[in-house]
């Protein structure tokens, strides 16, 4: 078996730390091979190394046993290794075609539109793409701007592709068929590199594992025919699981089994958690309500007369692949986005046009999806940040004047209520890592006890231990009362926290699933819109 | 093959505080040597020029400090404006225009409105009034334009200098002129701010020196603003405004009012500043009383990086430069100095933003 | 208002309207590879300058040639400053409009009122066309540089739309991420295409106190560098609009003076010239107002301005 790529040692600082701690991964020939890890372990850093992107402090790279040296993705690609980036990195207002020609010197100084198009056409059809190559990127869904990088990856002879966390965006079913495409691919000779922390994709696709753990390589190429689901688990987190399924207590072991169970089983009704009549007991009055919300944005219909009822005590979960109009709900909801019709009532009170002052005036907290550019800003400092939307209690004098005191104050509770680990108050926001920023934001979000809060995307891109922190504050926090939206397209932490399911499909909220029904396979259905 | 040695550029995570008071330093630093090799390529005894200006903006005795202090009011009075708005990312480029229609405002109010014989206070209050509610207004429409309609406020706030200096040519030249002449009458005994040289009874010393009260209303002015920007909500919401407008809309901020309320006080200061040249300077209104403060202003604002103290301090020397640079011929030289101060600054800050660090080369592993 | 009227307004809008449009187009290139370029009018102002300084000295094509050689340099330091230092662009383009208009007023010092004016371009009528009716004194019996103006429209929307580097022109402007990850060598596409801005203003300068108004005074371009600046935004970043609205703010500049020449008792009164010459900058006011609601703003490119 030829050794298609492999990358030795590789060390690459960061500010403060290392994000790859002499990590390696050897891929051979015409295999699927998963790097696997948490969140932060370092996998996407690794990647950017091997796409020419990143350049190493030490280590090597060796593409079919040959040491070589990349000075830029160019070069990469001359050695036929190519990236799906998370996030595209697609151009959204050039075509699909233009991008694939973007930076490619066989396109021609005078572009030759039309003859690459039919070449890239026929490429298509070989490997079982689908796509409309003169539609602009920015109208594409989420599956298709995948199907457009593919594209962009394997028309330039590509033999090693590397893949980061592809599923992330896609419905159930679009998973299935990337995975089929996966297969396809690999048959006909073309090396893959799974990089995902979803275990159960990585179960079914996957040759050999490579597990990440703290920017180190932890397991290497190890046959997924020999490791269990729950060795991986361990192999991520870095400690043994717990083995019991009911948590009691320490953050994390319920989890872990949490997330094995989820590996073999489909979820069914009866999950740990209260009992259905529990949570009727819980619900309590009217709290938020939306009456036929449409939200409309360059001819597009993000929120499509959108009704929904959330009471006191209740948490409504919005599942759904991102990019159907969960941004767009959350932001009404929080006032920051004003509908186009339609309207918005808190406790009874009508705040359709007004903004986001009026819902903190009533109780209503918004975790936005943004961390570092709507919930704060790098820039601020990070008692700033705290007092970002309290500071108008901050006063002091008849003048109203600003307080300093209040502002320090303010800012070393909101950090101790969740431990968040900072280098001083008058740091900048921008030095925290995402963790602890979430932390920040969930504390300071939370501090007054809000009567309502919406959250969207709460965990995303955090690893287990601020996942579980906050999970556990927001179900703390819905047992005492409060009412939650929230707004996720990780379909696990919506099926542990909701009492009631909606969800999101093409902006329109399709009809409410209650705990006791919940269903893996069927919401996976309505989130590719195929129950209506 | 080994990765070859690289020069690497990174952002600082966190700014010293010295390098960013060292990096301006080095920046004028370098800014006047440049200056200083322009003027030699353009034939000006640079040397001798520096020092007459020095002469005559500073060291030239108390006359010299008196006038570099008279030319500082306006600035630091437009700087601070400046200021409030750059706070905000509004980026009021038309100070000199706000200025010009305060100007053109103290003059309407001392020439037609207020009788002659009306107390002094009376007057100076309600040309200062005028002026600032005028400068307001036109600092205002760039304001309004952007916050409704995102229109650049930058091109706005630019083109209303135009149309203010013709605004104000009209009344010079035709409707207030003075018997034809091509400036407004003079001003009555009222209109007049009190100067230094009035005190010539008491102290001989102060005969004849210019500075006049509109410099005590700057400072004032600079420590109210202190307290604007630094210990208010409004001052606050500025501030979070002018690094994300996202992040203060999530925080629940007024934004688009705050950005029309900025622009108008920015407006307000620069009018008041025409305001103050006239009733303590020029006292009657003619074209060209305005070496350019509104855009000097510009500069002393981002050179003292928004701080109202230091906007006093940058002024004082700016003017310094704006009185020296009156003896060298030709008059442009203030300006393009101004504009290499500005750049070099602007390029200095680049050390207090980011790190050079060299990458050695990497060797293959064995 | 007779007919040659109207003939001698469109025909001094497109004389006037060609600095205009020469330093819009260098300015839509830089700004769709992503850097905003505020100097304009400063780099006008100096390049104007140095155009009539080297005419005297060796003719007015040496002239031009000193013009576009003073705008290209302005570009590379504004691109120093902007992609090689990351310097807030803003700040780096009005601090260039300082350096430039200082320079101009400095090193034009012994070049006011100088007779003559400044050797300059004739007019260069094409035989034949410049006979047609209306359309021959309109468009073709202006000096070269006009003409060249009119072929600049089209190959600069051919460079944009047709060929790679265009491709990876607007690539840079709107997603430079993207653009990197592809192998584009984005600094570098932003230092050509801020250069070649700078050099078209130079060559709007060199235009402007060669051809249209030959000579210098102070403060020559009076505001037509910032003009430019929003004839972008105002065209969308493309180039026949932005063609089309520099030719018409051409017209509006020359209509103040015609109107008052008119013979119109309203026109003959002085009063009313203040006035009139208000006109050109309220109608920038209103048509980046216009553009704004009509959501031109949308078509800036997304990177526009970030460091």
């Amino acid at each position: 078996m030829d050794q298609a790529l492999e990358l030795r040692s590789i060390v690459v600082p960061y500010p403060g730390l290392r994000a790859c701690d002499g990590a390696g991964i050897e891929l051979r020939t015409g295999e699927i091979h998963s790097l696997v890890g948490e969140n932060g372990a370092g996998k996407s850093t690794l990647m950017h190394v091997a796409a020419g992107l990143l350049r190493p402090r030490s280590g090597s790279i060796l593409v079919n046993g040959r040491n070589v040296v990349f000075g830029s993705p160019t070069e990469a690609q001359a050695n036929g290794i190519a990236m799906v980036f998370q996030s595209f990195l697609l151009v959204d207002r050039l075509t699909v075609l233009d991008n694939v020609l973007l930076g490619w010197s066989l396109a021609g100084r005078i572009l030759r539109r039309e003859e690459m198009a039919s070449e890239l056409y026929a490429t298509c059809s070989r490997i079982g793409l689908d796509l409309d190559l003169n539609a602009p990127v920015s109208r594409l869904s989420a599956g298709d701007k995948q199907k457009a990088a593919l594209l962009r990856a394997l028309s330039r002879e590509a033999r090693i592709l590397i893949l980061d966390e592809p599923t992330a965006v896609l419905t159930p079913a679009e998973s299935e068929r990337l995975l089929d495409t996966m297969r396809a691919l690999a048959r006909s000779g073309i090396s893959i590199i799974f990089v995902s922390h979803k275990l159960p994709e990585i179960m079914a696709v996957t040759d050999r594992i490579t597990v990440m753990n703290r920017g180190r390589t932890v397991a290497s190429g190890v046959p997924v025919a020999d490791v269990s689901p729950r060795q991986v688990a361990e192999l991520m987190i870095g400690r043994p699981l717990a083995g019991t399924t009911h948590p009691d207590g320490g953050a994390g072991s319920g989890a872990d089994s949490g997330r094995l169970r989820r590996a073999h089983e489909p979820e069914t009704g009866t999950a740990v958690g209260e009992a259905a009549a529990d949570v009727c007991a819980r619900k309590g009055g009217m709290v938020l309500r939306l009456r036929s919300v449409s939200v409309v944005d360059t001819g597009v219909r993000r929120l499509d007369r959108v009704d929904l009822e959330l009471r006191s005590g209740q948490v409504i979960g919005i599942a759904g692949v991102s990019g159907n109009g969960q941004r767009e709900l959350a932001e009404v909801c929080a006032g920051v986005l004003t509908p186009g019709s339609g309207g918005v009532e808190l406790f009874d009170m009508d705040v359709t046009g007004s903004g986001a002052a009026s819902r903190l005036a009533l109780g209503l907290r918004y975790l936005c999806e943004d961390r570092y550019r709507e919930g704060a800003d790098p820039e601020l400092t990070i008692e700033e940040t705290c007092a970002l939307k309290d500071y108008g209690q901050l006063t002091r004098g008849r003048l109203k004047l600003l307080d300093p005191c209040g502002f320090s104050r303010l800012a070393r509770l909101t950090l101790e209520s969740f431990g968040v680990v900072a280098p001083g108050i008058r740091g900048r926001t921008g030095a925290l890592s995402g963790g602890n920023l979430q932390k920040l934001l969930v504390g300071r979000e939370l501090f007054g006890n809000p009567k309502v809060i919406v959250a969207h995307q709460p965990t995303q891109g955090l690893d287990i231990s601020a996942t579980e922190c906050i999970r556990g504050e927001l179900k703390a926090r819905a047992a005492a009362g409060c009412a939650l939206l929230l707004v996720s397209s990780d379909l696990d932490e919506i099926l542990e926290l909701a009492d009631e399911i909606r969800v999101m499909y093409r902006g329109r909220l399709l009809p409410a699933v209650e705990r006791a029904r919940f269903d893996r396979g069927a919401i996976g259905a309505m989130m590719a819109g195929v129950l209506q | 093959m080994t990765w070859a040695p690289k020069i690497v550029v990174e952002p600082r995570i966190e700014r010293s505080r010295s390098l960013l008071f060292l990096s301006p330093m080095a920046g004028l630093a370098a800014g006047i040597l440049l200056g200083a090799v322009g003027l030699e390529i353009l034939g000006i005894r640079s040397g001798a020029a520096f020092l007459a200006i020095l002469r005559a903006g500073f060291t030239g005795g108390p006359y010299s400090l008196s006038d570099t202090a008279t030319k500082a009011c306006p600035l630091i009075l437009c700087a601070l404006g400046c200021a409030v708005a750059f706070k905000a990312q509004l980026w009021n480029v038309g100070a000199e225009g706000q200025l010009l229609v305060g100007a053109w405002a103290a003059t309407g109010i001392a020439t037609f409105v207020v009788p002659a014989g009306a107390p002094s206070v009376l007057m100076l209050a309600a040309m200062a009034a005028a002026g600032a509610v005028a400068g307001a207004v036109w600092g205002a429409i760039p304001g309004l334009l952007r916050a409704r309609f995102q229109t650049s406020e930058i091109l706005t706030s630019l083109m209303l200098v135009y149309v203010a200096v013709h605004w104000n040519n009209y009344f010079i030249y035709s409707a207030w002129s003075d018997r034809g002449f091509q400036m407004t009458p003079l001003y009555p005994e009222n209109a007049w701010l009190p100067r230094l040289g009035d005190l010539a009874g008491e102290a001989p010393a102060f005969s004849g020196m210019t500075l006049h009260a509109g410099f005590l209303a700057a400072l004032v002015a600079a420590g109210w603003l202190w307290v604007l920007l630094k210990r208010t909500r409004f001052g606050f919401e500025l501030h979070v405004s002018g690094l994300n407008i996202k992040t203060a809309r999530h925080a629940g901020m007024p934004v688009k009012r705050n950005m029309v309320l900025a622009m108008a006080l920015s407006g307000c200061m620069a009018g008041l500043a025409g305001m103050c040249e006239m009733s303590g300077v020029v006292h009657r209104l003619q074209e060209n009383f305005s070496p350019g403060y509104g855009f000097t202003a510009i500069l002393v604002a981002w050179l003292a990086r928004l701080n109202p103290a230091a906007i006093v301090l940058v002024s004082l020397l700016l003017s310094g430069l704006l009185v020296g640079s009156k003896q060298i011929q030709p008059s442009g030289i203030a300006m393009m100095l101004q504009g290499v101060v500005l750049t070099s600054v602007v390029a200095a800050d680049f050390f207090a933003r980011f790190r050079i660090r060299f990458e050695p080369g990497v060797q293959e592993e064995a | 208002m007779s007919p040659a009227f109207f003939e001698n307004l469109f025909a001094a809008g497109i004389a006037r309207g060609t600095p205009l449009l020469l330093a819009a187009l260098g300015e839509i290139v830089a700004e769709r590879s992503g850097v905003l370029n505020l100097g304009l009018e400063g780099i006008m102002l100096a390049s104007a300058m140095t155009g009539v300084a080297a005419a005297h000295a060796a003719g007015p094509l040496a002239g031009l040639a000193a013009a576009v050689a003073v705008g290209a340099a302005f570009g590379l330091l504004h691109a120093f400053l902007s992609v090689s230092l990351r310097c807030d662009q803003v700040v780096t383009g009005l601090a260039l409009v300082f350096v430039g208009a200082g320079l101009a007023s400095v090193g034009g010092a012994p070049l006011v009122g100088l007779s003559p004016a400044a050797p300059h371009f004739a007019a260069l009528p094409i035989p034949g066309l410049e006979d047609l009716p209306f359309f021959g004194p309109v468009l073709f019996s202006h000096s070269w540089l006009v003409y060249l103006g009119f072929a600049a429209v089209p190959v600069v929307h051919y460079f944009l739309t047709r060929t790679s580097w265009g491709l990876a022109v607007t690539a840079c402007g709107e997603d430079p991420m993207a653009a990197l990850a592809v192998g584009v060598r984005v600094a570098r596409v932003r230092y050509s295409c801020v250069a070649f801005g700078g050099a078209m203003a130079g060559l709007a300068g060199g235009t402007l106190s060669l051809s249209v108004t030959p000579g210098w005074v102070d403060g020559l371009t009076g505001g037509q560098g910032w003009i430019a600046v929003g004839l972008v935004i105002v065209g969308g970043w493309r180039p026949l609009p932005a063609a089309a609205g520099a030719f018409l703010f051409g017209a509006i500049h020359r209509l103040s003076l015609d109107l008052q020449g008119t013979g119109h008792e309203f026109f003959q009164d002085p009063n009313v010239g203040y006035f009139l010459n208000m006109l050109p900058y309220l109608s920038a006011i209103v048509v980046l107002v216009v553009a704004s609601v009509a959501r031109r703003q949308a078509g800036a490119p997304a990177s526009l301005g970030r460091s």
